[in-house]
């Protein structure tokens, strides 16, 4: 129970920061004309919200819709745990481009509804609605990029939302079953799977939706910042926890850490429950300061986006990744990277490196050796995915990873079932 | 989902679990009531206590709706990979692991819905988790 209480506390002392870091990073006024400017802006990838309003709105963004996604789990009486955590930091990293209040609460409203519908909670599917936020740019579209008068453009992207909700928790569940679990994105390969309708029906339409290119390269202390001030208060936490003695406890939180690099990461690992909190919290701060140290040596931009990608790593920190099985997958999407002759400052190639992490599981399970092959398809697929759905499905890696996934999980299976023992 | 289905799904995830530890005796029997139902699963794999420790520690998961629900409908269904009992773990109500006299161990699961009544089973305070 106390350890629950301090995934609490670290979840809200960094929206806290947050919130403060945006409202005091300038003018109070300003920053909250930015944030409204927000909930209006086109949110298709990749709409980097650090270029479109500046750091002090998209920060009060983030911090907002992170709250958003902690009143749902409250009023679902859900406790924090690693799998809440992953979907609160998934909420917050894509507030910095795409996610915002307003297209936010429609998802979670019809996801709700659709448990409904099937006569169970809404708490059942909490999960799949927090996720499942993924489709949000759907609704900005259809409210401000579609050009009909705001009358009905507004009740029609809400309706629309709605609709979208409740379409979620089944794909969602059918999706599973593709990848078995090795896809830690999986709502990404649902919701890929509905903007690739929507797109299409958009195209038979006659109108086209083309991914947008807003990527901020300006360099903002106060974002490079974000990632090791979270990793430090989650070390601070671990200590926290029992400030009598210290040492003991960060020796007991390293030997869960150690613990946890021997799981698979597959879905559901819930690292904070299987294991400990202490030790997730250790596993967040290390994997949060490797791709920030890796990001930082690579001289690429800490924009919205990367960020984003960032936040998600520390999230399913608690809920699937770790060192060992994110960093074969790394190593796949780098060698993809130079082998094809990328540019690896572009959107695609960067953001693969960080949300290319879905797969970790196969490497935790398989090895390293599928761990990077998995890595290494993935940046092949996941440059093409974002224009099938036309930037609609935030998620463009989770849903090239769920692809990637089942490609490899059906030849593993057919090797293992049929081969003669 | 219908009943038969949780059967079969909790049935496969468990028998994907014991014969992963590769035994030569495995008997799995199964008692309804119209809130509820009991699976017993023995095997004749020896056991150390830290394995025993391990097994009622997936299986204790206290309820997870959020995880039952979405990820729980993995069960039996998905059996690539290593066997996850918590998967089961998320739906039980209760639990008991134990040794028997073959050498084995004896792994019951107490399943049922909001109406479950412990009393119809041979479930105590100790199982329930409480």
């Amino acid at each position: 129970m106390q350890g629950t209480r301090t995934l609490e506390v670290f979840v809200l002392t960094v929206m806290l920061g947050l919130f403060l870091a945006g409202m005091l990073s300038g003018d109070a006024v300003q920053t909250l004309h930015g944030f409204f400017r927000l909930q209006v802006t086109p949110a298709r990838l990749v709409s980097d919200f650090t270029a479109v309003a500046g750091v002090g709105p998209t920060l009060l963004n983030v911090a907002a819709v992170g709250c958003l996604g902690y009143l749902f789990l409250i009023l679902n009486k859900l406790q924090v745990s690693g799998a809440g955590l992953a979907a609160l930091f998934t909420m917050m990293g894509f507030a910095f481009f795409g996610k915002t209040l307003f297209n936010c609460i429609p998802i979670m409203l019809g996801v709700s509804v659709s448990a409904l519908v099937v006569k169970k909670k809404p708490q059942d599917y909490a999960l799949i609605a927090m996720f499942g936020t993924a489709m949000g740019p759907l609704i900005t579209f259809i409210a401000f990029e579609l050009g009909m008068r705001r009358i009905f453009a507004l009740p029609g992207s809400f309706a629309v939302g709605i609709l979208t909700g409740i379409v979620m928790p089944p794909l969602a569940i059918a999706m599973l079953r593709l990848h078995q679990g090795y896809n830690l994105y999986n709502i990404g390969l649902s919701a890929g799977f509905v903007g690739l309708f929507t797109a299409s029906l958009s195209h038979a339409a006659g109108a086209d939706i083309l991914p947008l290119a807003m990527w901020s390269t300006a360099v903002e202390p106060l974002l490079v910042a974000v990632v090791p001030v979270i990793a430090l208060l989650a070390i601070v936490c671990i200590v926290a926890e029992s400030p009598r003695r210290v040492g003991q406890g960060l020796a007991e939180a390293f030997r869960d850490f150690r613990k946890i690099l021997t799981m698979s990461g597959r879905l559901p690992s819930d690292f904070a429950d299987y294991v400990s909190p202490k030790g997730a919290l250790l596993n967040a701060a290390v994997l949060g300061i490797l791709f920030w140290l890796g990001m930082v040596l690579l001289g690429a931009p800490f924009n919205g986006p990367v960020l984003g990608g960032m936040f998600t790593i520390v999230g399913f920190s608690f809920f699937g990744k770790h060192p060992k099985n994110v960093l074969p997958v790394v190593c796949g999407v780098l060698v993809a990277i130079f082998l094809f002759g990328k540019d690896i400052y572009a959107p695609t190639p960067l953001l693969a490196i960080l949300f290319g992490t879905a797969l970790a599981p196969l490497a935790g399970e398989f090895g390293p050796a599928i761990g990077f092959l998995a890595g290494f398809l993935h940046l092949v697929i996941v440059d093409r995915t974002s224009v099938w759905h036309g930037g609609m499905d935030l998620y463009n890696n989770g849903f090239a990873a769920g692809l990637t996934a089942t490609l490899i999980v059906s030849i593993i299976e057919w090797y293992r079932s049929t081969r003669n023992e | 989902m219908k009943r038969h289905e949780l059967y079969v799904q909790l049935i496969s995830e468990l028998a994907n679990y014991i014969l992963r530890g590769n035994p030569k005796k495995m008997v799995i029997s199964l008692h309804m009531e119209p809130d509820g139902f009991h699976i017993a699963a023995i095997d004749d794999r020896p056991r150390t206590d830290e394995e025993i420790a391990e097994i009622e520690h997936s299986l204790m998961l206290h309820q997870r709706p959020e995880l039952a629900s979405y990820y729980g409908t993995m069960v039996g269904h998905d059996l690539l990979g290593s066997a996850r009992l918590e998967l089961i773990g998320f739906q039980v109500k209760g639990v008991k692991v134990e040794r028997i006299p073959e050498g084995g161990v004896m792994i019951n699961l107490w399943v049922g819905s909001e109406d479950f009544d412990p009393g119809l089973f041979t479930i105590n305070e100790k199982a329930r988790g409480v």
